[in-house]
């Protein structure tokens, strides 16, 4: 068990404090955040009411005894790189192991050199799958493949991943998974694989790799049904708000069908039935899959004159209060502040999935 | 009721449809038959050509039901998380007696006074907003006074304490200066910290020192150009990022002002900001000769004519260059395809205490540094005690006051009215908004005129940025 400090901790990654108890192999002993940020002297877990018990502080090296490994967050590594550098080298000098993703690690790879240390937590394929990709046909994996994607992002959607995860596996089911986080491997499931995102391949390419990918690592085990989280958007929120036009989320579902779909949507206190039907048909239109579930975050978006799009994260109560009421035979709502509703909901997809005719 | 406006230039006729936020080109027949409909000659069922654009979703019902700022649910959000910039007055004492300073005592809301902010004010100020800022990225701290240059240790002070205190929160910089305590030491300082610099000149020095003066009388046009000399030899760096901003006023000679930033080479490739004197809270009625008027429309046709590659050899101050960009924006936000919902509020509102707040030197707590330190109503809060939620409604929701005119204004996406232009004697006042309203009115007529105009003769708005 590796006792773990996350640096910098900020509320766009409270789902390590908040669900710490499906961490695997790791557990949570400190949150530093940066100099300065609103977060310090504040309990982790704030929002979903599930204090974590852990104070998050800016006292990075005060922490640094409790730990055997420093998990290093993307968040801002640009603006802070010296500080970045400075805290990894710290972590090293005092032989605890640190994690970080490939991006972090390419950029401070010379200054911190190398060490055994040093744990890049990347999904990045052996150069070899491009080449085994044959471009015959595209195979249909044998178990279900559910997929959580969402409107755009900041929207809860790892969460609804880790909900979705722990409800399959209460269920005694073995799931094979891939998510939208570097730090998915802390929770026993991978990150999505890089080549979605690369720059020099075509999405024609990418859509036979994929299915490839996830057909060969359904064969390493048992696994009784298939986690994907879509990274990024579905769709442009305007001209200037592209979401890369939904990239990942058009690659995932053309390479393999998507039994269950799972749609985080931003907090709506007016959302309506006919609103998210009408969404529903838009994604059966755009990815190929009905979206008959409906996940609603506790965060907001707004695009002000600037098109720079800016994200919010909502208060407790007031989002409690202004949940929408969506009953409906076909669409599945929860907020993911309703637990009750939560749970129905995450119960009603297992339920589709058990009930399934099988085929030979 | 329909909401929509009819514009017409010389060889075009249009209407402009608020529900839907965009300008169609309609034949002559049509605009006559809109006109008469809008003087209530003839009813809807008799307008012919509604149906043609009705089928295609425009001129519609009014759908505004209620006048609500789209915000005002997540005030207390912005409030506690989003607050972007703070604007410390160091202090109300400067070294000049400008005569059209809103402190010069030509004003309703300020006179000048020796009042200088404390450091716990200045600390409670800046520890409120990095507690209040936790989902912005990058916060603005900007220093004004009075002349802030007069308390340059102060503000060292404040920025050490920022550094340490915030290592990791990327806070900007900024600071409106006078120009005349511009020392090299001053300089250093605010180049270091990479401070947005803005000061305060009015053109040439007969033009400058007409209002900007010592107490003496002396002007303060030499010396201002003495210190950016000197700076420059030294660092030309921090002179090249200097904006300068430029008030045109009753006294000023518009001809040489535009010569003068044209030609001089100190300040001919600066960013200058130019506005006119401010008449809100003005004790007298500000008003410019037909000459300054004249000659000033005069650049803008030029500068329309430019921008329609028509005017070859012909040259413009930077001022007047950068109000294309402008009419980029403008005709941005009709493509925008913005439309307006069933609760809504005009435009000109911000969110008070979050798009920016102004602490003044007693901490009192203010929308911005252009309001009336004596009114009731723009003062938000006390740095002691925090932000008033219900104030900063009110404020932001000042079309409430007028909200059957508002319903029913065909301006209400381009208007630019804000509190500061609703307020008198501490209150906010029906009878000051609708009296402000004709200029804001007119203000919205005529960039719809100049975006049909500029569209009329093949101005690409933007694009050929973009594409050439």
């Amino acid at each position: 068990m590796y006792r773990v400090l996350v640096y910098p901790y900020n509320q766009g990654d409270s789902c390590l404090a908040e669900y710490r108890s499906m961490l695997e192999q790791y557990e949570i002993v400190s949150l530093v955040c940066l100099k300065g940020a609103n977060e310090n002297g504040k309990f982790a877990g704030v929002q979903k009411d599930t204090s974590a018990g852990i104070l998050i502080t800016e006292n990075y090296e005060g922490e640094m005894d409790k730990c055997d490994a420093v998990l290093f967050l993307e968040y801002h590594f640009l603006e802070h790189k010296d500080t970045y550098i400075e805290k990894m080298g710290s972590a090293l000098l005092k032989n605890k192991v640190i994690m970080l993703n490939q991006t972090i690690y390419d950029e401070c790879q010379k200054l911190i050199g190398d060490s055994s240390n040093i744990v890049i937590f990347d999904n990045s394929l052996e150069m070899e799958l491009r080449q085994q990709v044959y471009k015959k046909r595209l195979v249909q994996p044998d178990i279900p493949v559910a997929a959580v994607m969402s409107l755009g992002e900041n929207c809860n959607k790892f969460e609804a991943q880790l909900e979705l995860r722990k409800k399959f596996m209460e269920k005694g089911y073995k799931v094979l998974q891939f998510g939208t986080k570097d730090y998915c491997e802390l929770f026993g499931f991978k990150k999505l694989p890089s080549f979605l995102m690369a720059e020099d391949l075509s999405i024609v390419n990418k859509i036979h790799m994929f299915n490839y990918y996830i057909n060969r690592e359904v064969l390493k085990d048992n696994y009784d049904v298939i986690v994907i989280g879509g990274a990024g958007g579905i769709l442009p929120f305007d001209q200037y708000i592209s979401n890369h036009f939904g990239e990942i989320t058009f690659i995932i579902s053309s390479a393999l069908n998507i039994d269950i779909n799972v749609i985080c949507i931003y907090h709506n206190d007016q959302a309506k039935v006919e609103e998210l039907k009408e969404f529903r048909e838009y994604c059966k239109g755009k990815i190929g899959c009905f979206s008959d579930y409906f996940y609603m975050s506790d965060k907001q978006y707004r695009i002000p004159e600037s098109h720079q799009i800016e994200y919010f994260q909502l208060d407790r109560q007031y989002c409690i209060k202004s949940i929408p009421e969506i009953k409906d035979d076909d669409i599945k709502f929860c907020h993911c502040l309703d637990e009750e509703k939560k749970s129905q909901m995450l119960d009603s997809i297992i339920c589709e999935l058990e009930e399934n005719i099988e085929l030979v | 009721m329909i909401v929509y406006k009819l514009l017409k230039t010389p060889d075009n006729y249009y209407v402009y449809d608020r529900n839907k936020n965009k300008i169609l080109n309609i034949s002559e027949a049509d605009y006559l038959e809109l006109s008469m409909l809008k003087k209530n000659e003839i009813s809807e069922s008799e307008v012919s050509c509604l149906k043609k654009f009705q089928k295609n979703g425009y001129l519609q019902e009014n759908i505004v039901e209620e006048i609500q700022h789209p915000e005002t649910k997540y005030i207390n959000h912005f409030l506690n998380n989003r607050v972007r910039m703070l604007i410390l007055q160091v202090t109300q004492s400067c070294n000049l007696r400008c005569e059209y300073c809103s402190f010069s005592g030509n004003y309703e809301n300020r006179v000048h006074s020796n009042k200088f902010m404390t450091w716990e004010t200045a600390k409670k100020a800046i520890d409120y907003l990095y507690e209040h800022s936790s989902e912005m990225d990058e916060v603005t701290v900007s220093f004004y006074g009075g002349e802030p240059l007069l308390c340059l240790d102060f503000i060292k002070k404040c920025v050490l304490y920022i550094k340490e205190t915030y290592a990791d929160r990327k806070t900007s910089f900024g600071m409106t200066t006078n120009g005349t305590l511009l020392s090299l030491e001053a300089a250093e300082f605010l180049f270091i910290n990479n401070f947005s610099v803005t000061i305060s000149l009015d053109g040439s020095k007969k033009d400058h020192d007409a209002n900007r003066k010592f107490a003496d009388g002396r002007g303060s046009f030499d010396i201002i150009m003495e210190n950016i000399k000197r700076i420059a030899e030294h660092n030309k760096d921090f002179i090249d990022k200097v904006r300068f901003n430029t008030v045109l006023n009753t006294k000023s000679d518009y001809g040489t002002v535009r010569n003068y930033f044209l030609s001089e080479d100190i300040v001919c490739d600066a960013s200058i900001g130019i506005g006119l004197v401010e008449s809100i809270n003005s004790k007298e009625d500000i008003v410019f000769a037909d000459k300054f008027v004249n000659q000033r429309r005069y650049d803008f046709f030029l500068l329309l004519i430019s921008l329609l590659k028509k005017a070859n050899g012909v040259s413009l101050p930077g001022f007047v260059k950068e109000l294309k960009s402008g009419f980029d924006l403008d005709y941005s936000s009709i493509e925008d395809n913005r439309y307006l919902s069933k609760s809504c509020h005009h435009s000109g509102p911000c969110i008070p205490g979050a798009t920016r707040m102004f602490v003044n030197t007693d901490g009192g707590i203010y929308s911005c540094e252009k309001v009336s330190e004596y009114s009731e109503v723009m003062r938000i809060g006390e740095i002691e005690t925090g932000i008033d939620v219900q104030k900063v409604s009110e404020a932001m929701n000042i079309g409430s006051i007028s909200e059957k005119d508002c319903k029913n204004c065909w301006a209400l996406n381009w208007c630019s009215m804000c509190a500061l232009y609703v307020e008198k004697n501490g209150q906010f006042d029906a009878a000051t908004k609708k009296a402000n309203c004709a200029q804001a009115i007119l203000g919205a007529e005529d960039k719809l005129l100049n975006l049909c105009v500029l569209k009329e003769f093949g101005y690409k708005f933007g694009k050929e940025e973009l594409y050439v």
